[in-house]
């Protein structure tokens, strides 16, 4: 099962924007005294000077062609925007009703106008850059090595300048969400930033956030976001990625989650938006008694192309996962998912679901998918399924029987189709809001 | 000579350090049915595991005699085959395995550790139509995959098959009115009381009374944290109906 | 369960791991152009043929080993290898009696005696012994309805049409390392065609084994079935015990024309290696059925019990409007034996639909993956499948591996993939016990009834045997 793909010119390429783009990096932490962080981004130096740019030649890599991100020439995003935002300019993705407390990132670089003031109870909420320079050792980043080896995930952190850093405190209940809002402007063309978020949730604590990545205006431009999150004994996070942005974005994001006994995390990616997204997500459940739940929707059109890759890990006995990815796809739209799931010898008593659905809805959508179970302990209960179909004709008929028009009846059941995803989002608030925005990305697909 | 005997028995969960089984005696003679009547975690479900040689329990104290055997000491399989019979509370399921195949390898292992020819296939069809015309069970439950997809009246209903046609000396009934309805109940134990005979004894392990209207014992043994605290005929039953376990609690530390 | 159980049964010997001694007309280790002007010549063959061998090799000298399944082992060196072996004799022999006693008793020890299988279930076999096919039993009855049956080699003599339009032509030689290696040195395989309309009166069969040291397997087995045909045909090897791995890299291509059945059966039984590991065929073989008319159908059933390494995809190109192409698998690995195997099915036709049941079983240190391709064209209006993957752990040191790989390009298709992991519940053994039955007999009663669905698409002939081997391969090996 090798495909006969050849390998692109264009790795040269990449490494010349790279290399700029990450000595520009260097120059811009020169001010950072984190030892930590020097230790971070040096060894991502090292393997991103080490490793192949991926191909399609790469089992990871088999579906998903990055050539037009090699072959691109991206700067690293100006230390401040060059387009001044005012609130208005990005009240519209804002979640309405949320109490939240929102940090904005404007073409990839932190803006204290539009962020909230102040404190947040019972956590610490600060800017790498700014941990980076006055504190050491105090700056918790890269819990996981999953994505170490990984292409990307080496480039950004070798790209790194900013983020968020999110510590909240043992036993605190964290009441506001915490919103992060990446907004790309009309300065973010050929420009590319890596803002990293880590969360450290401490022992049973509780927290939930958001991050939408959001475009302004189009732009080819590279977005590569890595989220750390480590959920200590007995934490419950909720975390919700909503990507929907520009037509021409590229956008390879790094998601490591890493579970403590009896921690509890939900993770949410939905992909609306960009030509060419990567999502790669890796949970690694390293405690008994851990929950794990990854959920994904997709709903592309045009010649999008997304991508979710995910690694469910169970290292420790008696955890539990469950993963659920859908994707809606029109037009000439491509969708991939490869979702492992690997069974440590000794993580004996696993529960692990996995199930991937897909909707095509044109003749030149296609679907590319790979679920995938490595057992190495043997009283597990490991399950996946995948379908791939259109709608249901039955069940289409059955409703235009009852006097409903085609394009309601097929929306309907888009809709219903989706919001099985949806209303696993535990915040009202928030689904509310993703509805929303899904009605409106639907409604566009109906239309075509 | 007594069929069952057990002498204070005491036992625990293995690596648990309480006890379960605080020293319980008693006696089954050919041709009596003894009922075991006590509430969930009074031990009456644990004494049915250690008999049918469970793993995970651990005996402390005291010993069982089956037959003039030393009970304890057999594998499983060799106490089915010396006939000691469980009828599950819970019947796993076998997904794929045929009825008729499970119960005919069932059979033959017990014809042959008790110096009898394997039955073939036509023989064993035959038997198996005498029995179910007998227990009047119908055949369709042969014809599927063993307990896979059965309603819980049908899971309990091919275990009284199965007890007719190995034909056990001694016969446990773990909590087999659990989850019948009374048509199911019925069925169930017109079964059974077609099984009994001069010659095999019954050990049924209930909560309620209920099941004893269709199976009438000749004794009744209340069991409470481990202790058998009463004994007596068929009207022990409807006493502890009426009063409650809580009225026999005093017995224990007596 | 206990311990004694599992050692009792991975402990079990392989049974047909004897070795007859006939002497053997061999090439030299080794490859080069000379070894295949030897082997052809020694055949007999036509020049087009040595030309087809010597192309496929200097494809092969320009390819790689592939290394992408979940298998491990060190490095073969092919020049050890020896490419020719037949057991010594003048002449083919023409009837039974004339082949060689030995070889017969070796039949018999595999449990086929040739003699009986006539009066028995009137199986016509084709054996092969090292790379030469040894007798073809049943010929004259099948010459009446216009089966061909023979060995490739006599197919290549007498039948030049059918093989050179169709040798290649599923699996072409540059298709993989080892179909190049197979195309450019099989010695022989077996041959069939049933003719326009025909069914088939008989189960054919080919029995393989590998009897001499350090040499290599390659035979080529090529089925075509001409319109409205049906042919049944069951495939199944042993091997003697020995110390080094051997080889074995089989080609089969089948071929269903408008309207043909194809039901293609294996029974892959190659010594597995001992229980450290040491010695074992290496079983990486080519299987491809091409259904090539509408309405045509394939269907491949195998059992795998063997081989220190099996590695093969028996697959189907869905090419006619409503084909259908089917895979059943029953793959079981012990002690070190690693297995990656499953099925490619290609819909390109309207309609066409597929079916795969793979069941994969573990036990030992063991490594068992299943990998699949379902893959829908954009002209495959209508096309649907169904794929089902479950995967028994027995024992903590073993894995169960699932890599499915699904790709669609017509939005009217229908993909369902299902694939689940478990083991025997200590519930289930306990409750067999309480009915009297061995906690062996539990197992294998278990073992069958996860299998089922796969054993029931076996030829009643191949059924028997199958689940005698079930039963030696693992039977009780629960941890």
């Amino acid at each position: 099962m090798t495909s006969a793909v050849t390998l692109p010119t264009s790795v040269d390429e990449a490494q010349g924007w790279a290399t700029s783009a990450i000595a520009e990096a260097k120059l811009r932490r020169s001010a950072w005294r984190s030892g930590t962080l020097a230790a971070l981004t040096a060894t991502a130096e090292q393997t991103w000077s080490k490793v192949l740019f991926p191909t399609p030649r790469m089992e990871a890599w088999k579906y998903t062609n990055p050539e037009r991100v090699a072959k691109g020439s991206f700067k690293l995003a100006a230390a401040s925007s060059a387009v001044k935002l005012v609130a208005k300019d990005i009240e519209h993705y804002m979640i309405p009703g949320l109490d939240a407390h929102r940090i904005v990132l404007v073409d990839g670089v932190f803006s204290p106008e539009l962020s909230s003031p102040g404190e947040v109870s019972g956590a610490r909420v600060a800017r790498i850059a700014e941990l980076a320079q006055v504190t050491d050792g105090e700056v918790s980043i890269g819990f996981s090595n999953a994505h170490c080896e990984e292409a990307f995930a080496a480039l950004a952190t070798a790209l790194m300048v900013d983020g968020v850093s999110i510590s909240v405190q043992p036993g605190a209940r964290v009441e506001k969400a915490i919103h992060i809002v990446h907004v790309a402007t009309t300065a973010a063309n050929n420009t590319v930033w890596a803002p990293r978020l880590v969360v450290d949730a401490e022992e049973n604590s509780q927290v939930s956030l958001v991050e939408s990545h959001v475009a302004l205006a189009g732009g080819a431009y590279l977005s590569l976001p890595v989220t750390e999150i480590r959920a200590a004994q007995g934490a419950n996070v909720d975390y919700v990625k909503f990507q929907n942005e520009s037509r021409d974005a590229f956008h390879v994001s790094t998601t490591c989650v890493d579970q403590g006994r009896d921690a509890h995390v939900r993770t949410h990616i939905f992909s609306f938006g960009g030509a060419l997204v990567r999502n790669n997500a890796t949970v690694d459940l390293k405690g008994s008694g851990s929950n794990g739940v990854i959920n994904g929707l997709s709903v592309l059109s045009g010649s999008q192309h997304v991508d979710n890759t995910t690694l469910i890990h169970h290292i420790e006995p008696a955890a539990e996962s469950r993963e659920h990815f859908k994707g809606i796809y029109a037009d000439d739209s491509r969708g991939v998912f490869s979702g492992t799931i690997t069974v440590e010898k000794i993580a004996q008593k696993t529960n692990a679901f996995q199930s991937n659905q897909a909707l095509l809805l044109s003749p030149s959508a296609s679907i590319e998918t790979r679920p995938q179970l490595k057992i190495w302990a043997d009283d597990v209960k490991c399950t996946h399924g995948a379908t791939v179909g259109q709608l249901d004709a039955d069940a289409l008929f059955y409703l235009r029987s009852r006097g409903i028009s085609r394009d309601i009846a097929r929306n309907f059941l888009i809709h219903a189709f989706a919001s099985e995803v949806l209303i696993s989002v535990e915040d009202v608030k928030v689904r509310g809001y993703l509805e929303g925005v899904l009605s409106g990305v639907l409604d566009t697909l109906a239309r075509v | 000579m007594s069929l069952l005997k057990i002498t204070d028995l005491h036992a625990r969960i293995e690596g648990e350090g309480r006890e379960i089984l605080k020293g319980i005696n008693l006696e089954i003679n050919p041709g009596e049915v003894h009922a075991i009547m006590g509430v969930n975690g009074s031990g009456k479900s644990t004494l049915a595991n250690i008999l049918g040689g469970r793993e995970g329990y651990e005996v402390t104290q005291g010993s069982v005699h089956f037959a003039g055997q030393e009970l304890l000491e057999l594998d499983p399989e060799i106490r089915a085959r010396e006939g000691l019979f469980m009828a599950f509370q819970y019947p796993v399921e076998l997904p794929g395995v045929l009825t008729s195949y499970f119960l005919r390898t069932a059979l033959n292992s017990v014809r042959e550790h008790r110096g009898l020819p394997a039955l073939s296939v036509r023989e064993f069809a035959a038997l198996l139509k005498e029995k179910s015309k007998l227990l009047e069970l119908g055949d369709e439950l042969l014809k599927r995959a063993v307990n896979e997809g059965f309603s819980g009246g049908e899971k309990k209903r091919n275990e009284v098959l199965q007890m007719a046609v190995l034909e056990p000396k001694l016969a446990i009934l773990d909590e087999t009115d659990s989850g019948l309805d009374i048509d199911a109940l019925q069925t169930v134990a017109n079964g059974v009381n077609q099984l009994r005979s001069k010659e095999n004894g019954m050990l049924v392990i209930t909560h309620y009374q209920r099941l004893l209207n269709y199976i009438v014992p000749d004794f009744v043994h209340v069991m409470i944290d481990g202790r058998i605290v009463r004994s007596g005929g068929k009207d022990l039953a409807l006493e502890l109906e009426s009063k409650g376990y809580n009225a026999f609690k005093d017995s224990v530390s007596a | 369960m206990s311990t004694d159980v599992l050692d009792t049964f991975t402990s079990q010997e392989y049974k047909y791991g004897f070795y007859t001694d006939v002497e053997a007309d061999s090439a030299p280790p080794g490859l080069n152009e000379e070894i295949i002007a030897f082997i052809s010549k020694k055949k007999g063959e036509p020049q087009w043929m040595l030309e087809y061998r010597l192309k496929a090799y200097q494809k092969w000298c320009q390819m790689k080993e592939p290394h992408w399944a979940f298998v491990e082992y060190p490095a073969i060196n092919y020049q050890e290898i020896v490419y020719y072996s037949a057991p010594k004799r003048a002449e083919g022999p023409k009837s039974l009696d004339e082949v060689d006693p030995e070889i017969l008793e070796t039949y018999k020890k595999l449990g086929i005696p040739l003699h009986e299988q006539k009066a028995l279930a009137g199986v016509a076999v084709d054996a092969v012994f090292d790379s030469v096919s040894v007798v073809t039993t049943f010929k004259k009855q099948l010459e009446e309805v216009g089966v061909i049956f023979c060995s490739m080699s006599e197919a290549i003599q007498h039948h030049p049409e059918l093989v050179q339009k169709y040798l290649g032509s599923v699996v072409p030689a540059t298709d993989n390392f080892f179909s190049a290696l197979n195309s450019a040195v099989f010695t022989d395989g077996s041959f069939c065609y049933i003719p326009k309309g025909v069914r088939c009166p008989l189960e054919l069969s080919t029995y393989f084994r590998i009897n001499a040291a350090k040499t290599g397997q390659f035979e080529r087995t090529l089925i075509i079935a001409d319109e409205g045909s049906y042919v049944s045909y069951m495939e199944g090897c042993t091997a003697p015990m020995r110390d080094e791995n051997q080889l074995h890299a089989a080609v089969v291509e089948l071929v269903a024309l408008e309207g043909a059945h194809i039901k293609y059966s294996t029974i892959q039984n190659w010594y597995p290696g001992n229980k450290e590991g040491e010695g074992g065929i290496y079983n990486f073989v080519t299987k491809r059925g091409l259904c090539a008319g509408n309405n045509s159908k394939i269907s491949w059933t195998q059992v795998e019990t063997g081989s220190a390494i099996t590695w093969k995809y028996p697959s189907c190109i869905l090419k006619g409007d409503n084909a259908v192409g089917e895979f059943y698998s029953v793959a079981i690995t012990n002690n070190r034996q690693q297995a990656d195997t499953g099925t490619k099915m290609i819909h390109i036709g309207k309609n066409t639909k597929s079916t795969i049941v793979s069941k994969g079983i573990s036990a030992g240190k063991s490594q068992n993956a299943y990998r699949g391709l379902v893959k829908i064209m954009k002209s495959a209006e209508g096309a649907r499948n169904f794929s089902q993957c479950d995967s028994m752990l027995m024992g903590n040191e073993c894995g169960a591996h699932t890599f499915p790989y699904i790709e669609v390009r017509n939005p009217t298709a229908t993909v369902e993939h299902e694939a689940s992991t478990s083991k025997i519940g200590e519930d289930q053994i306990f409750y067999c016990n309480q009915r009297g039955i061995s906690t062996e007999d539990a197992v294998s009663m278990i073992v069958h009834g996860f299998c089922k669905e796969v054993l029931a698409e076996l030829p009643m002939e191949f059924a028997v045997e199958a689940r005698r081997l079930l039963e030696i391969s693992l039977e009780g090996s629960v941890g």
